[in-house]
């Protein structure tokens, strides 16, 4: 999950497990699965994750963060298949960031 | 201005530059208006060609079409020719940050997908320069069907396409193109539709994969991070370093509003009452003068006099949004913030609650969710305005004695903090006592983005100042003036005896108080308070120039004391703390009343809203006056 990532690691965001309702204003910015984010710093006394999305800083609270399956960015690249047993596969296809092979 | 001129819409995501571009392309040839049924405002103004003039509106700044947010809805519609008296835009101009075009071109498939001629507006050319990024404009107009240019919205010198295109529209030069039917136009319809025949995820992740296309055939070389961005936010969001900072803006905005304004304030009082003097000499002595000078002088007067408060306030909020500090804000906030049932961009509108509640229930509009948002309205009112302040300060130096309560700190600015915490307490415990039952569910999520730091400009600075003056004048305004009059009416019949106006006791507004008087006393006041607590449901400073009037004392220059003296005699100390705790607590303010109608869509919340500030404010001051 995203919210267990330490600080400055580079995942690719493979499944969102978040209601329809809230979905649309992570998609909205561009937090699709598919996409890079690198966690950049914790705010203060347990308040949000600042992340680092296609070069945008979005902050995210913990809870959200948590409901966002994610995958090591090196992990997808070098061997697919492998990482989280191949989850969210068809998406990372999709968005095209597997597409190195 | 005609209703002729071509009508272009200007779109982008927040912090794309919009106002920049629309401030330079307009100068002062604005308007700010709201559109009908809510609250978002329209910003219009006109650029004149030597070709002829064309009205451009500045749109609220959006990451999509779907009908999420209030500023998405308007959007929406403005763009599908729903609004703006059913006229549909000519052309419009879809503004991204070149530096963060890679999930700024996502907002491309929706707008270019409406089929309206449009041209793509790159920002912040400069800065991506600087930070070693790229784009090849022409190579992703060939890719989108449609003229793109890389400004610095900010250097009118660049902004020759923007310009030729807006001429265009009456030229009806080849400029204007619509972007032709795009690949992806069954997707961008599936937005625009309900029913919605694709998932959504799998419609963004499409949309997604184009915008990264389109990134690629543009040459788009992502500019390097902010290195002072990094460096600010290393020390702005820093552990220890983060809060203290976010503490100090918050305590220089006080200062701000309650110490630097003051001779703001005392200079705009005395030039009103310079001015009504003025004028009264000029009058003959009629009821028309009375009506003029004591009615609508003093009535608006008493609001105008808060302008430069409310200026200075939003000075400070203009400088902080715009450097970007804002959003860092909100994060710091937002854990506190979360614990209450509210999030972190609550904190910006009951921050303005500080000085007027009227502004900050605009200002919740930048709550994306809508419970979040009716939670941060319905307690905004509760944070200390500076209405109140002329009453608690009128108040305490009458009962509460001078003198030192703990060290440097005297028992009447102990008393004054007491207050603003007793406010503040109500406010977090009714955020909670809501999200558990009216607003209760699920909390919202918190995704904010946090700009890069930029120096905020001038220009735009000088124009959300003027557009602040001009809508808080015409609000305020409007509503003080009415009910100034109709007060005033109330204490002038039925006429005595002799043709003049009535002792206020036999007064129309007296016998009103003395209606009342039963349902106050067990607070402790009498028909004359009363009477103040009924006139000051227009707005609360009203209580003291009405009870100057009803006391029958001048409430000019050194004249204070004499109106404490006088309530010395009609309070005791129980009954003052009753009415200081009162005012705390209870909705008196008629434009605030007003302003959540609209913006809540009805009187429901109002109505409780009312209610509940009523009852509190009525057994709190029920329990101090029994207490003391």
């Amino acid at each position: 999950m995203l919210a267990d990532v330490p600080l400055d690691e580079e995942v690719v965001l493979v499944r969102m497990d978040v209601d329809g309702e809230d979905i649309e204003g992570l998609l909205e910015r561009g937090i699709v699965p598919g996409c890079k984010l690198c966690p950049v710093r914790h705010a203060p006394a347990g308040g949000p994750t600042v992340y680092r999305v296609d070069g945008d800083l979005i902050a995210m609270r913990k809870d959200i963060a948590s409901c966002l399956c994610v995958q090591s960015a090196l992990a997808a690249r070098r061997s697919p298949s492998e990482g989280r047993r191949g989850v969210g596969q068809e998406a990372l296809e999709a968005a095209g960031v597997v597409d190195t092979t | 201005m005609t209703g002729a001129d071509p009508l272009v819409a200007l779109v982008g995501p927040p912090n794309a530059g919009k106002s920049t571009l629309f401030n330079t392309l307009t100068g002062l040839k604005q308007r700010v208006a709201n559109y009908p049924g809510v609250t978002v405002e329209r910003r219009s103004g006109v650029v004149d060609e030597p070709v002829g003039s064309v009205e451009v509106i500045d749109l609220p700044g959006v990451h999509g079409l779907s009908p999420r947010s209030l500023d998405q809805m308007v959007t929406r519609d403005v763009l599908m020719g729903n609004l703006e008296g059913g006229r549909q835009p000519d052309a419009v101009v879809l503004l991204l940050d070149a530096t963060r075009l890679r999930s700024h071109l996502m907002l491309a498939d929706p707008v270019l997908g409406l089929g309206l001629p449009a041209l793509v507006v790159l920002t912040m050319g400069d800065e991506l320069g600087r930070r070693d990024g790229a784009v090849d404009p022409a190579a992703l107009a060939a890719e989108l069907g449609v003229e793109v240019t890389l400004v610095n919205a900010r250097d009118p010198s660049t902004l020759g396409t923007v310009r030729r295109f807006l001429r265009a529209l009456h030229t009806g030069g080849e400029e204007l193109r619509a972007c032709p039917a795009i690949a992806v136009a069954d997707a961008a319809a599936a937005e625009h539709h309900p029913g919605r025949p694709l998932p959504v995820v799998d419609l963004f992740a499409e949309r997604r994969k184009r915008a990264r296309a389109l990134g690629r055939s543009a040459d788009f070389r992502d500019p390097r991070p902010s290195r002072f961005t990094q460096r600010l936010d290393a020390v702005v969001l820093h552990r220890f370093w983060g809060p203290l900072l976010f503490l100090v803006v918050v305590a220089l905005v006080f200062e701000a509003i309650f110490s630097w304004a003051i001779p703001l304030m005392d200079a705009t009082e005395t030039a009103i009452g310079a001015s009504g003097a003025f004028v009264a000499a000029l009058l003959p002595d009629s009821w028309f003068r009375a009506l003029l000078i004591d009615g609508v002088w003093a009535g608006v007067g008493s609001v105008i006099v808060f302008l430069p408060q409310i200026l200075i306030l939003f000075f400070f909020i203009a400088i902080l949004e715009d450097s970007g500090y804002m959003a860092r804000a909100a994060v710091i906030a937002d854990r506190v913030m979360h614990r209450v049932g509210l999030q972190g961009r609550s904190f910006l509108p009951l921050l303005s609650a500080y000085a007027c509640a009227v502004p900050a229930v605009m200002a919740a509009r930048t709550v994306e969710d809508e419970r979040d948002r009716i939670a941060t309205i319905f307690v905004a009112p509760f944070m200390t305005c500076s209405a109140r302040l002329p009453v608690y300060a009128l108040l305490i130096a009458a009962f509460i004695p001078a003198g030192a309560l703990i060290g440097p700190l005297g028992r009447r600015a102990a008393v004054m903090i007491g207050l603003y915490a007793l406010g503040l307490v109500a406010a977090l415990v009714t955020a909670a006592i809501l999200k558990g039952t009216l607003l209760g569910g699920r909390s919202a999520p918190f995704v904010m983005e946090l700009p890069p730091y930029r120096l905020p400009s001038w220009r735009s600075i000088t124009n959300r100042l003027l557009d602040r003056t001009k809508i808080f004048l015409r609000r305020a305004g409007k509503i003080i003036l009415t009910v100034t009059v109709v007060l005033w009416v109330l204490t002038q019949v039925p006429r005595a005896a002799g043709g003049g106006a009535p002792e206020i006791g036999t007064s129309a507004l007296g016998q009103i108080g003395q209606v009342i008087e039963p349902v106050i006393e067990p607070l402790g006041f009498d028909w004359r308070i009363g009477i103040g607590l009924v006139t000051s449901l227009a707005a609360r400073e009203v209580i003291v120039g009405t009870l100057g009037t009803i006391y029958g004392v001048e409430n000019e220059g050194g004249a204070d004391f004499e109106l404490q003296a006088a309530l010395q005699q009609d309070l005791d100390l129980g009954s003052a703390v009753a009415l200081l705790i009162f005012f705390v607590f209870a909705l008196q303010c008629m434009s605030t009343v007003a302003v959540m109608r609209r913006e809540t869509g009805g009187w429901r919340w109002p109505a409780i809203q009312f209610s509940y500030m009523l009852a509190l404010a009525y057994a709190g001051a029920w329990l101090g006056n029994a207490l003391l």
